[in-house]
């Protein structure tokens, strides 16, 4: 269970009883029954919008199982977007002091304030990066 | 020689608040003049490509 007293930090039955709101699981071939990360996204009218993501309380840290969650969660999101006619585009909002290490790693472009975006290019890099053999 | 990537290393990304409505706003005109733009420029492009050159 995606519960705070199993160690998930957000309340993802909140976002998944929200109908306008998407929430996807990421799991590994054969262990569909363990969560690995949630996404959580909204499809707007020109863009899809990634109101939140969180790793698995097993893979964060030091000491995580499995590497690259959070970096697949976003790559699916780009690719939905693709795939709902929005050639890539995403949004999200960051901490201020993450905005750097978005730009850094997800080509994302600090739009102002705390809002961050995606745009083609990147979402397409990320696709390849994430989805090399799809 | 390679450069390495910089992975993403983030457990968390988002927020349960909403945006607010000029946040809203500010998104929802950004994408729209981008697809306006993007609209404008294959209109442009086509006309070109319609040109038709004769020999003389």
């Amino acid at each position: 269970m995606t519960t705070k007293k199993n160690g998930w930090v957000f309340n993802w039955l909140t976002e998944f009883k929200q109908p306008e709101r998407e929430v996807y699981k990421l799991t590994i071939v054969n262990n569909p029954n363990v969560i690995q990360g949630l996404l959580s996204v909204q499809v707007k009218s020109d863009h899809v919008y990634m109101h939140l993501i969180e790793s698995a309380p097993f893979n964060r840290g030091k000491t995580k199982m499995y590497a690259g969650v959070p970096g697949n969660l976003v790559a699916f999101a780009c690719k939905l977007s693709f795939q709902r006619g929005h050639e890539g585009n995403l949004a999200f909002i960051s901490k201020s002091q993450l905005i750097k290490h978005y730009e850094e790693t997800l080509g994302a472009i600090h739009f102002g304030g705390r809002l961050m975006i995606i745009e083609t290019q990147a979402a397409l890099k990320l696709i390849d990066r994430y989805f090399k053999n799809q | 020689m390679k450069t390495r990537k910089k992975e993403l290393d983030v457990d968390f990304i988002g927020s349960q608040e909403p945006l607010t409505s000029s946040e809203e706003k500010a998104l929802s005109e950004f994408f729209k003049k981008k697809k306006e733009m993007k609209k404008q420029k294959s209109l442009r492009l086509r006309r070109t490509t319609k040109k038709v050159t004769t020999e003389i």
